[in-house]
């Protein structure tokens, strides 16, 4: 499909005549924090790294499915700030929300406050100087910060996911700046995310779930699986979130001291999460208000949990879908729930760069590719 | 700092969009002996304002049939196959609620995709999605698409508020189907 590149319009002959950061605002093209403006020479060395062909259409984003060329994603990418190194990573990201499973039209258009959590596993966030650890979630490391801004102002640019016009968020949420990380396979006693997954430890990938932010799980006291592991289904198993109200799926990251503690005693991810998933969610009873605003079946849910006064509404259908993550410096007892946006939006996991998948179908809990 | 004078680059980072205007569907001169289906998207209260508009409809229109459809998700397309049946089975159709964001983008787009089969769709939102509306039917080469606006809001209202929703419903789907709102 021929698409034009990405308009380079011409202005003055002279850098003293134009403030590019105003323009950019004055067009109505930044996230509310300035742009680099991006200039020809740095836009080449990301389309470069992107492959080449600046009129390549990667993918098209929702709700306003604009083309996202290569150079167009180019020149995002130079507005957020990032390296050129950082292109398959970004790339894959885009590619992982345009998925239609992820249903990125729904992402940007809802009233909830989900934004698109973004998790790198394997030897390129290493590369690229990604943070994982202290402060993983917060400011203070380029390529979380700027990768997450990059997806963003593409959302906003190329989807046309602005509020409070397509984007008809109600509230708002910080990650819809940038919600970008790496789990902390360094430090991580468990197996890496992706080798949980069926990706071999030297395979690079990206986790694209839609999201609420974190919300932080404190447990001082507890020296075994079990209590801590309670202190999350506490933080779970409340009515409130959308994971709750309509399944789907949700994260979980399990901070270092709490995940030492937990294989200290011999527990693997999936020890983890079934036990999560055992011992969270609510009575039904919880859900339907006693069904004092009418009979409430809650068609969200699946078909199959039954529904009465005293059934358990697990949080997720299955232990499968808490997406089990470790993250986070070497001191402080938190870990951190993530509910999901719901059973509309199904997370996308995808190699960067065409790493195959490896699958055995024999390593369910991933360990024994390490 | 620049020393040489080639031109300083504006790059527009929104990237185009490959639209092609499609007509709506050929509108209805009548509607007495049509088949209605009516594609309800599960969320709170949908059931009951198009069980409610639908009954009201046919107090007045001797449709041939009313066929009724739940998608799975409201804030998801309804599956090609369900679009499929809904456009071969029926002729007029009838699909509520667009009262959120996500919700309302998916309603729009299950009765555009219906009006690209030859059937005339009006789709019900609330006075809250209007511009959304705007913009996705925009997005999607249909500007002549207009829906069917209710008060704001759907989901938390009484049984009697229905009712007044119901009221709003009645004659302007009439009219989408018709032709009457097409200048």
């Amino acid at each position: 499909m021929p698409v034009a590149p990405a308009r380079a319009e011409p202005l003055s002959h002279d850098i003293a005549d134009v403030d590019l950061v105003e323009l950019y605002f004055e067009r109505g093209w930044t996230d509310g924090l300035p742009v680099v403006p991006p200039t020809r020479e740095k836009v080449d060395a990301v389309v470069a790294a992107l492959g080449g062909d600046p009129g390549y259409v990667e993918c098209k984003v929702a709700p306003r499915w604009g083309s996202l060329t290569r150079e167009v994603l180019a020149v995002n990418m130079v507005m957020a700030g990032c390296r050129p190194e950082y292109a398959p990573v970004v790339r894959a990201a885009m590619l992982a929300l345009t998925d239609p499973a992820f249903n990125l039209n729904g992402v940007q258009a809802t009233t909830h406050v989900a934004a698109p959590l973004v998790v790198v596993n394997g030897p390129i966030a290493r590369a690229i100087g990604m943070n994982g650890g202290a402060n993983a979630f917060g400011s203070g490391n380029r390529a979380n910060a700027t990768i997450g801004r990059a997806i963003r102002l593409v959302m906003l640019n190329v989807g046309g996911g602005r509020a409070p016009d397509l984007d008809k968020c109600t509230l708002g949420n910080p990650a819809k700046y940038t919600y970008c990380i790496c789990e902390n396979e360094e430090a991580s006693p468990l197996a890496p995310y992706q080798v949980e997954h069926g990706y071999a430890p030297d395979q690079s990938t990206v986790f694209a779930i839609a999201a609420e932010a974190p919300h932080s799980v404190t447990d001082h006291h507890c020296n075994d699986p079990e209590g801590i592991l309670d202190t999350m289904c506490s933080a779970m198993s409340t009515i409130a979130s959308n994971t709750a109200v309509l399944s789907g799926h949700c994260a979980v990251a399990l901070g270092l001291e709490h995940a030492r503690t937990i294989a200290r005693h011999g527990w693997t991810r999936n020890d983890i999460k079934s036990y999560l998933w055992l011992n969270s969610g609510n009575r039904f009873d919880a859900h339907s208000r006693g069904h004092r605003y009418g009979k409430v079946y809650n068609r969200n849910l699946p078909k199959w949990y039954k529904r009465e006064p005293d059934s358990r509404i697990p949080i997720v259908e299955s232990p499968e879908r808490i997406h089990l993550f470790v993250v986070g410096g070497h001191a402080g007892r938190f870990s951190a729930f993530i509910p999901g946006w719901g059973h509309m939006s199904t997370p996308v996991l995808r190699p960067i760069d065409g790493t195959a998948l490896t699958s055995d179908g024999e390593c369910a809990d991933g360990m024994c590719k390490l | 700092m620049r020393h040489d004078k080639s031109p300083v680059l504006v790059f527009d980072p929104r990237g185009v969009v490959d639209l092609a205007v499609t007509p709506l569907s050929p509108r209805k001169s009548t509607l007495a002996g049509l088949r209605l289906g009516v594609l309800d998207n599960a969320k709170w209260n949908a059931n009951k304002l198009l069980r409610g508009a639908s009954a009201a409809l046919g107090a007045d229109i001797a449709f041939a049939a009313v066929n009724y459809y739940v998608k799975h998700s409201f804030s998801k397309d309804a599956a090609p196959e369900l679009i499929e049946e809904i456009a071969r089975d029926n002729d007029i159709v009838l699909t509520a609620i667009g009262d959120c964001g996500s919700c309302c983008s998916c309603c729009i787009r299950d009765a555009v995709a219906l009006e690209k089969l030859g059937v005339p769709a009006a789709a019900i939102i609330t006075t809250e999605f209007v511009r959304e509306t705007q913009l996705t039917r925009l997005a999607l080469g249909v500007p002549d698409f207009e829906p069917v606006v209710i008060n704001h809001p759907v989901s938390s209202i009484t049984s009697e508020e229905i009712g007044a929703r119901v009221r709003q419903i009645r004659e302007r789907a009439e009219r989408i189907w018709t032709g009457g709102l097409i200048d």
